[in-house]
């Protein structure tokens, strides 16, 4: 079916942008699912010639904004960090590798500590890796509104660190 | 903000960078896209809960799962695969979706059809191949007046010919007061595009062959069609009749002749167009 072929290839990015969201991984694909419904309906409004990414996701953001009031707040984020199998010369040595995971903990857990809107507006820049444009497009704000997004997110991520940064 | 600050971020941002390559895959325990489109053709008309291979809804999303299978397995038998690039999604329409023209021109006797249709700019018949950049073919020896002819440019850059009838006595009007048959041609590349269809769940569908060519003849409910293309470029075009479709593919464009009584009558429609 060509709507579920249409989905698959935003799939991937759909669930990491629930994921940035909400606390709970089964949460974040529950979202993901009902936004895809939703999308469904709401296909008579998507605007003909637009870019379908920005679209879904935004619809997926909503859902999973939505589905994290209704849950209450909880600690965390429904994303993981992913074991470093990397086993040729350009593998750090085991103890380098514990404080690179170590490093990237204390970080994902600093961002976990943020407000949703700065966590969004992060995750769509460093983690999905989406432009200036397209985050404006997704976050249905002016693309000068990233940028001071994107400034204050960060700085409040620094301090959330503490003065000493990430080292 | 002072050197140091500017670093700090730089490198704040390039750890950000390393944590999104470094997070893991999203693993899910059911495919949501899958798991949408088998609640979409289930008709499923309630929110807030999604299908899980677990716990208390997954008693629902396996009736779900065996009515959608049960419905496309009715499906395949009764209509095979479907049109080369024709793709068909059963469930309720988008309550979103805007208003059928045929709908709104029950209110009142529409003075232009082609504006009331939404079908762009009329042109006149003997140029309108030139205008749709495409050839356009017309019916013959059917008992129908001479069309008004009119192209719509669809984003992005489809050209959508269309062939209005005035009622007679022979072809009447339909919901649309001052339109008995409508013909629309559409040069979808559809080895490049996917088309979706969306229709009314009461809609039934008839397998039919048009001039050697597989076809459907879909009667009743409101149907859109709409094309994705390969840059997820989605474009929707409504069918403008409320009412029964023939639709068929041939030669790399779309037919649908809409607005018949019966399927008879668009059959012989369809065969006449040359």
């Amino acid at each position: 079916m060509a709507y579920e072929d249409l989905l698959r290839r935003h799939q991937d990015l759909a669930l990491r942008t629930a994921a940035l969201l909400t606390h709970d991984a089964a949460e974040a694909e529950d979202a993901v699912q009902e936004a895809f419904v939703k999308a469904h309906a709401a296909l008579g409004r998507f605007r003909a010639g637009a870019a379908f990414r920005p679209w879904i996701l935004r619809i997926v953001a909503n859902e999973a904004r939505n589905r994290r009031r209704s849950a209450g707040r909880r600690e965390g984020l429904a994303l993981r960090l992913a074991e470093d199998r990397r086993g040729d010369d350009a593998a750090p040595s085991p103890e380098a590798a514990v404080l690179v995971q170590e490093r990237r903990a204390a970080l994902l857990a600093a961002l976990g500590r943020l407000r949703a809107d700065d966590r969004l507006v992060l995750g769509y820049r460093f983690f999905l890796e989406l432009g200036e444009a397209e985050t404006a497009e997704v976050l249905g704000v002016p693309r000068g509104t990233v940028k001071s997004r994107q400034s204050r997110a960060l700085e409040r991520l620094r301090r959330v660190l503490g003065r000493g940064g990430l080292s | 903000m002072s050197h140091l600050e500017r670093h700090r971020e730089t490198e704040l941002e390039i750890a950000l960078h390393d944590l999104g390559g470094a997070l893991e895959a999203p693993r899910t325990r059911v495919d949501p896209a899958h798991a949408a489109r088998l609640r979409i053709e289930a008709g499923e008309p309630r929110r807030g809960w999604a299908v899980r291979p677990f716990g208390r809804p997954a008693r629902r999303a396996v009736l779900i799962a065996l009515g959608a299978v049960l419905l496309l397995t009715g499906l395949a038998a009764a209509l095979g695969i479907g049109l080369p690039g024709l793709q068909f999604i059963f469930g309720e329409p988008p309550g979103s979706a805007p208003s059928s023209p045929a709908a709104s021109d029950t209110i009142g006797e529409p003075s232009n059809p082609i504006d009331a249709l939404r079908l762009g700019r009329a042109v006149p018949l003997e140029s309108l191949d030139e205008e749709a950049g495409f050839h356009v073919v017309v019916p013959q020896d059917v008992g129908l007046d001479d069309p008004i002819a009119a192209v719509r440019v669809l984003p992005p850059g489809v050209r959508l010919a269309s062939l209005v009838y005035r009622p007679t006595d022979r072809y009447p009007a339909g919901a649309t007061p001052s339109v008995s048959i409508l013909i629309t041609q559409l040069p979808a590349t559809l080895d490049d595009r996917l088309v979706v269809k969306f229709i009314e769940s009461a809609t039934t569908f008839e397998r039919v062959t048009v001039n050697g060519a597989a076809g459907y003849w879909i009667a009743g409910g409101l149907h859109e069609i709409g094309y994705a293309d390969e840059t997820d470029q989605v474009v929707v075009d409504s069918i403008r009749l409320a009412g029964n479709v023939l639709a068929w593919n041939a030669g790399g464009v779309t037919y649908r002749v809409e607005g018949a009584a019966d399927l008879e009558t668009a059959q012989a429609i369809a065969t006449s167009l040359r």
